[in-house]
C-alpha cells in the first residue's frame, strides 16, 4: 500500500498493532523459555524503540523494567553509535552502571532494518534466575560490590547478522552456574525479538515507512500532550516525602531517602537532593532505577488509556544526586535497587500527593519483592540449580477501595512461582503452608492489601539468600489510615521447637538480607510478607465491609474492636 | 518549563563527543540531574564554569530551577 495521510483511526490501529506486537514478543518468551522466572513469574518486558532511542510501545509487563529499558538502550545506542548495526545482530546488555536495572536483567536488543535503514529497534529485559553472582541466583544481600552480583556485560554482539558469536556465548554459559537454562532463555528472548521483527516488517509493508514514521510522531506527541494534561490537574505546589530502607544487609542502619516533588504547570520535578549517601550494602539504586520508579507512581496516578510510549515521560525530571542511595557511583552494590527501593521510591511519589489529589493515591504497598534466592545441587540429576523466588505482599487502601492482597510489589506486576511447579522443579523444599495474614492490613476506611505467610520445610542440602525489607519500618498508611503489618523472616532447624531469626540462628548482619545460607533436611523457613497501608481514618469504614472481612477471616474478632470499634 | 532537547536553549553551549573507554571506568554526569552520561554532553557555563549536562534542557533547567533552589552549590561531582 503506498503511503498515506493517517486518520485518528489508523492511528489507534498502528499504536495497538505496535503494543499488541510487544505483548507478543512476552507470549513468545513465556512460550518457549526454560526458567519458572520467565514462563510462570513473567518477570521481563518488551518494548519498541525508534532509531533515535524513543520507546514507541510496550506492553503490560514488568513496570520497573519498562521505565528503567528506555536507558539502557539509549545508553547502547550512545556509547556504539548507529553505524555499529548490521541486519541480524542481537545486542546483549545487563551493566548497571550502563543503564541496566540490576546485573541479573539481560537486555537484548535487535535492529530492524527495512529497505536498507534501521527503521526501529525491538528489544527485551529478563531477570535471568542465575546471573554468575557470588551465590545461586544473584541478589546476595551482603554483597558490597556490583562485582558480587553477576558477570557485567557492557552492550556486546552476541549475534552478528544472524549468526551466533560463539566466543561471547562460551564466556557467560562458563560464568552462570545453569548454562542450560541461561541458554534456553535467552534463546526465548531472541525469538521474541525475531517475532517483533517480523511483525514490524508487516506492518511496514502494509503501510509504507513514511506513515509509520509519522505515526510514530504523532503518537509520541499525543502522549506527552496527555500526559502535560494530567500533570496539569495537580495543584502547582512544592510536596515533600521521606522513607527509609530499613538496613542494606551489611551495616545496621536505615538508609533516608528524601523527595521534593515541584508540579509547576505541566511539569514536574522529582528531586533527591538530600537522600542518604550509597549504602555499603546492595540497596543502591542506579539513576535509571529511580526515574523509572518515579514514572511508575504518575502512571498509577493518571489516565490509563494515554498512549504508554516516550512521550509519557517527557514532561518528567528526576534529579538524584551522584554518589547517593538513589544513584549510586561505580562500584557500588545494586541488586536490591531495583527490587527494594524503587518500590520505596513509587510510594514516596504517592506520599507525597496525598493532600494535593488524595482521590488518586494510594497507602504504602508491602514495599518488597521479597527476594528469596536458593541453588545447590539437584539429586536426582546431579545438575546445579538456582531459582529467584519473590513474593506478593499487601499493597495499600485507596480511595473507594481496599487494597489487593498478596500482589508482587508494585514495581513488578509478576506472579511468584506456583506451589506446584515449585515442588516439581526444584529438590529442595516441600511447601507447608501458604496463606494469607489475617489483621496484616492496615485498618482504614478503605483497608490495606493482606500480606501472607509461607513455611518450606527443606528435603535436600540447598544455599538460602534473601534480600527483603519492611521487617522493621512500618508500610504506612495514608490520610489517617494505619499502618500495615510487617514482615519477617524465620528459620528452625530441624530438631528445634522455636522459630528464630537469620541473625540468631546464623549470625548474619541483617534479618532480612543475607547470601550462602547452608540449610539441611528438616530444617524449616518462614516467610511472612508484609501487608498494606490503610486510607483514611478507620472510624469512617463501613460496618458491612468490617462484617465481611470478619466472615472471610481477614480481620479477627479482636482487631475489629481495638481498630474499628466494631462489636457486631 | 516545557523543555525538550529539541526547544531552542537559552544557555549557550556545544555538544561534546568523547571517545568511549572500556579502561576508565569513571563516568561523567549531568550537573542538573546526576544521570550518568553515555558518550556526548552538552557543555554549558551557566553559572561561570563549564559543567556537563544531558542536554540544552537540563542546562537550562540549572539557572530556573537548580540556582533559585540550592544557589551557588555545586555537588561533589559536577
Amino acid at each position: 500500500m503506498a503511503d498515506q495521510i493517517l486518520d485518528p483511526v489508523t492511528l489507534t490501529v498502528i499504536d495497538n498493532f505496535l503494543t499488541s506486537t510487544c505483548r507478543d514478543m512476552g507470549v513468545t518468551m513465556m512460550k518457549t523459555s526454560y526458567s519458572p522466572i520467565f514462563n510462570e513469574s513473567l518477570d521481563f518486558s518488551c518494548v519498541i524503540f525508534d532509531p533515535a532511542g524513543n520507546m514507541l510501545a510496550q506492553a503490560e509487563f514488568c513496570p520497573s523494567q519498562i521505565g528503567t529499558i528506555k536507558f539502557t538502550v539509549s545508553w547502547t545506542l550512545d556509547e556504539l553509535g548507529l553505524d555499529a548495526f548490521e541486519p541480524g545482530d542481537v545486542l546483549l546488555h545487563d551493566d548497571p552502571y550502563r543503564g541496566s536495572g540490576h546485573v541479573p536483567e539481560h537486555m537484548m536488543l535487535k535492529p530492524v532494518f527495512y529497505e536498507g535503514e534501521i527503521f526501529a529497534f525491538v528489544a527485551n529485559v529478563a531477570h535471568m534466575s542465575e546471573p554468575g553472582a557470588k551465590t545461586p541466583g544473584g541478589l546476595s544481600g551482603d554483597a558490597t560490590e556490583v562485582f558480587q552480583e553477576g558477570l557485567l556485560l557492557p552492550p556486546v554482539k552476541i549475534k552478528r547478522r544472524g549468526e551466533d558469536v560463539p566466543d561471547i556465548w562460551k564466556i557467560i554459559l562458563a560464568n552462570h552456574r545453569t548454562p542450560k537454562v541461561t541458554y534456553g532463555d535467552f534463546r526465548a528472548m531472541m525469538a521474541s525479538l525475531d517475532l517483533a521483527e517480523l511483525r514490524l516488517h508487516e506492518l511496514l509493508d502494509n503501510y509504507g515507512t513514511d506513515s509509520i514514521r509519522g505515526a510514530s510522531q504523532e503518537l509520541l506527541a499525543i502522549a506527552e500532550r496527555r500526559m502535560r494534561a494530567e500533570i496539569k490537574s495537580i495543584p502547582n505546589g512544592i510536596y515533600f516525602f521521606e522513607d527509609v530502607i530499613e538496613d542494606d544487609g551489611i551495616t545496621d542502619r536505615s538508609y533516608p531517602i528524601r523527595l521534593r516533588l515541584t508540579v509547576r504547570d505541566e511539569d514536574v520535578i522529582a528531586d533527591f537532593t538530600g537522600s542518604e549517601p550509597q549504602a555499603v550494602g546492595p540497596v543502591n539504586a542506579i539513576y535509571a532505577v529511580t526515574a523509572s520508579a518515579v514514572y511508575n507512581a504518575f502512571l498509577h496516578l493518571t489516565d490509563p488509556t494515554i498512549p504508554r510510549n516516550e512521550g509519557c515521560y517527557r514532561p518528567f525530571t528526576i534529579i538524584a544526586p551522584p554518589g547517593t542511595i538513589v544513584n549510586c557511583a561505580f562500584p557500588a552494590p545494586v541488586a536490591g535497587g531495583n527490587t527494594e527501593t524503587s518500590p520505596r521510591i513509587t510510594d514516596m511519589v504517592f506520599g507525597a500527593l496525598q493532600n494535593a489529589i488524595p482521590e488518586r493515591v494510594v497507602a504504602a504497598c508491602g514495599g518488597t519483592s521479597s527476594p528469596f534466592l536458593f541453588g545447590g545441587t539437584d539429586p536426582r540429576t546431579g545438575d546445579l540449580y538456582a531459582h529467584f523466588h519473590f513474593e506478593g505482599v499487601g499493597w495499600g487502601g485507596r480511595h473507594g477501595l481496599d487494597g489487593n492482597d498478596m500482589v508482587v510489589t508494585i514495581n513488578g506486576n509478576c506472579r511468584n512461582t506456583p506451589v506446584e511447579v515449585f515442588e516439581t522443579r526444584y529438590p529442595s523444599f516441600l511447601i507447608e503452608e501458604y496463606r494469607l495474614l489475617p489483621d496484616s492490613g492496615g485498618p482504614g476506611q478503605w483497608r490495606g492489601g493482606l500480606g501472607g505467610e509461607r513455611i518450606l520445610t527443606v528435603t535436600a542440602d540447598v544455599t538460602v539468600s534473601a534480600l527483603l525489607n519492611r521487617m522493621k519500618a512500618d508500610p504506612w498508611g495514608t490520610l489517617g489510615g494505619g499502618d500495615g503489618a510487617r514482615g519477617g523472616l524465620w528459620v528452625k532447624l530441624a530438631g528445634q521447637d522455636q522459630w528464630q531469626t537469620f541473625v540468631e540462628t546464623f549470625g548474619t548482619k541483617s534479618p532480612s538480607k543475607f547470601s550462602g545460607i547452608v540449610l539441611h533436611p528438616g530444617d524449616q523457613v518462614k516467610l511472612v510478607m508484609p501487608g498494606g497501608g490503610g486510607y483514611g481514618p478507620a472510624d469512617r469504614r463501613d460496618p458491612a465491609l468490617i462484617q465481611a472481612d470478619l466472615e472471610n477471616g481477614f480481620v479477627t474478632p479482636e482487631r475489629a474492636r481495638t481498630d474499628y470499634g466494631f462489636s457486631g | 518549563m516545557n523543555l525538550s532537547e529539541t526547544s531552542i536553549p537559552s544557555i549557550a553551549g556545544e555538544w561534546v563527543y568523547p571517545t568511549v573507554s572500556y579502561i576508565e571506568p569513571k563516568r561523567l554526569f549531568c550537573a542538573l540531574c546526576g544521570r550518568p552520561i553515555a558518550r556526548r554532553y552538552w557543555r554549558a557555563s551557566p553559572a561561570g564554569e563549564a559543567l556537563p549536562f544531558c542536554g540544552p534542557a537540563h542546562a537550562d533547567l540549572y539557572v530556573t530551577y537548580w540556582l533559585p533552589t540550592y544557589g551557588h552549590k555545586q555537588r561533589a561531582d559536577s
